[in-house]
C-alpha cells in the first residue's frame, strides 16, 4: 500500500453512482476511499469525524444536499469538494455551492465506456483538489463591491478586456466583473471551462449582482462596450472583423487546438490578438492545464496588456503559472486587485 | 492611528480602489478630491499628511496644483499619479516637491511602496 494516499470521502443518493464513482476511486492505488454516505447529512457527519482530504458529493439529494455538505463542511472542517453533477438535473445552485466554497464541479460519467478507458477526469481532479489552499476555498468571495463611475481618458487606451478560465474560475470571474465600473465603455469577453449546458445559467447568475449586462455571446454579433459577453461551448468562438459591417463579431469555429475545446481560450485570445491587437488586454486567471498560454502570449507579442492571476488567491496555480512561465504576462496581480489594475490601464 | 491622507482622482472608482487599498494597510483616508478646486480647498482645510495627486482633471493639472500647493507652502508629501508615457510630467512633478510618483496600471504593493517611501 502506497504511503500518502489522498482520503476521499462519497456522498451520493444513487447506488449506481457510489458503485461506480467508488470504483473509479478504489481503482487507483494514490486514492483511498474511506467512506461511503448515502445522503448529506451522514456524510458531512462521517467528515467531519473521518476528516478525509477531499469530499465528493452529489450536488441533487432529497434530503440534504450538496448545498448543504458545502456550507456545512466549509463552516466546521474547511474540506476542498468536488460537486457531481447530472444531466437531467442541471442546477443552478451549483454556482452557490462553488461560492460558498466548493472546489469544482464534475459531471457524472454518462458513458461508462468513457469511464472504462481512463478519459474520465475525476481523478485528476481529486489529486487538483488535494493540492489546493483551502484558505483560498474558504474566502472565495471579494469582501468589497465597487461599481462606482469611472473616468475614462477619451478614447480609452483599449478597446477589449477578454478574461480565460478553468477550475475556481467561476467565483473569480463573478468577483471580478462585479467589481468593474459600471459606465464601462468597451467590451469584456469571458472564456470559461465549463460543460456548455451550464454556461447559460453562469451567465444568468453573473447578471444578478453585475454592474454591466451580461449574456451568451451569438453568432455573427457585433461586440458593444460596455457589455460582458460570455462565450458559449457548443464550439470555439473567434473574433473576427466584419468588413461589411465594419465592426467585430463573434464567429464560432470547429478548428480544434491543442489544449482545450469548446470553449478555446487560446482560440478566443488568438483573434483578439489579430483583430485588436495592441488594444487588448487579457487576463487568465485560476485553472488547471495550459490553454490561454498561446493566447495570451500572442496578445503581448502584439502589445497587448497580460494579466495573470498570482498563486496566493488562485484556486489552482495552473494556467497562470504555465502563462507566466512562458513569459506571456506582463504584470501577475492579486484577484481581488485585477478589476482595480484593470480599469487603471484605460 | 495611522498617516491621514487626501485622495485626488476625478474617478469615483479609482478614488475607491486607492482609499480601499490604503485603509487595508492602516492609512487614515481623511478627504476626497475630484477636481483641482477641491484638491486646493481640501489640502489647506484638512492638512493631511499626505496626498494621492492624479494628473488629469477635469479643470486643471496635477503640476499646477503642485504650483498652487508649493507657493502657498502646504506641509502635506505627495505622491503623484500618472499615466504611461508622462514621463515628462513626473519629473516635472518631483521638481515642484512631490516626493514620489507612481505610473499606472498600479498594484495595491506598488501604491503602498510608494505612500511609504514620500
Amino acid at each position: 500500500m502506497a504511503p500518502n494516499r489522498i482520503r476521499t470521502l462519497l456522498i451520493d443518493d444513487s447506488a449506481f453512482m457510489r458503485k461506480v464513482i467508488g470504483d473509479i476511486i478504489r481503482n487507483d492505488e494514490t486514492l483511498e476511499l474511506v467512506g461511503i454516505a448515502n445522503d448529506g447529512e451522514k456524510g458531512t457527519e462521517m467528515a467531519l469525524e473521518l476528516k478525509p482530504d477531499v469530499v465528493i458529493t452529489d450536488m441533487v439529494m432529497p434530503e440534504k444536499d450538496g448545498m448543504y455538505v458545502v456550507q456545512t463542511l466549509m463552516d466546521k472542517y474547511p474540506t476542498p469538494i468536488i460537486l457531481l453533477s447530472s444531466l437531467e438535473k442541471t442546477n443552478a445552485r451549483i454556482f452557490d455551492a462553488l461560492q460558498s466554497g466548493a472546489f469544482e464541479f464534475i459531471d457524472k460519467p454518462t458513458d461508462l465506456e468513457i469511464v472504462r478507458i481512463g478519459k474520465y477526469p475525476l481523478v485528476d481532479l481529486i489529486r487538483e483538489a488535494s493540492r489546493t489552499d483551502i484558505t483560498v476555498l474558504k474566502a472565495k468571495q471579494l469582501a468589497k463591491k465597487n461599481s462606482h463611475a469611472h473616468s475614462f481618458s477619451q478614447p480609452a487606451n483599449y478597446d477589449i478586456i477578454v478574461i480565460g478560465a478553468s477550475t475556481g474560475g467561476p467565483g473569480a470571474v463573478e468577483g471580478l466583473i462585479n467589481n468593474l465600473p459600471k459606465n464601462l465603455i468597451i467590451p469584456v469577453v469571458v472564456v470559461q471551462h465549463m460543460p456548455p449546458r451550464f454556461l447559460e445559467s453562469f451567465a444568468a447568475r453573473l447578471t444578478l449582482n453585475s454592474p454591466l449586462p451580461v449574456r451568451l455571446a451569438d453568432r455573427n454579433e457585433p461586440l458593444k462596450g460596455g457589455t460582458i459577453y460570455i462565450v458559449p461551448g457548443e464550439s470555439n468562438t473567434r473574433v473576427e472583423f466584419n468588413h461589411s459591417e465594419g465592426e467585430p463579431t463573434f464567429v464560432f469555429t470547429n478548428k480544434k487546438y491543442n489544449e482545450y475545446n469548446n470553449p478555446s481560450i487560446d482560440c478566443f485570445f488568438e483573434s483578439v490578438a489579430e483583430v485588436y491587437g495592441s488594444r487588448s488586454i487579457g487576463v487568465i486567471l485560476t485553472g488547471m492545464g495550459r490553454d490561454g498560454t498561446m493566447g495570451l502570449a500572442k496578445i503581448k507579442e502584439k502589445g497587448g496588456f497580460t494579466i495573470a492571476q498570482d498563486e496566493e488567491s488562485s484556486v489552482v496555480y495552473g494556467m497562470p503559472k504555465e502563462a507566466f512561465e512562458r513569459g506571456a504576462v506582463r504584470q501577475v496581480v492579486k484577484l481581488k486587485e485585477i478589476p482595480g489594475f484593470i480599469i487603471s490601464c484605460l | 492611528m495611522g498617516k491621514s491622507v487626501l485622495i485626488v482622482d476625478d474617478s469615483l472608482y479609482m478614488r475607491t480602489i486607492i482609499k480601499d487599498a490604503l485603509e487595508g494597510v492602516g492609512f487614515n483616508i481623511v478627504g476626497q478630491a475630484a477636481n483641482g478646486e477641491e484638491a486646493i480647498d481640501l489640502a489647506f482645510e484638512l492638512q493631511p499628511d499626505l496626498i494621492t495627486l492624479d494628473n488629469i482633471l477635469p479643470d486643471m493639472i496635477g503640476t499646477d496644483i503642485l504650483k498652487v500647493y508649493q507657493e502657498e507652502g502646504l506641509k502635506a508629501k505627495i505622491v503623484m499619479i500618472s499615466a504611461v508615457g508622462q514621463e515628462s510630467v513626473v519629473n516635472e512633478g518631483l521638481r515642484l516637491g512631490a516626493k514620489a510618483y507612481i505610473v499606472k496600471p498600479f498594484t495595491n504593493d506598488q501604491l503602498v511602496e510608494a505612500m511609504t517611501k514620500a
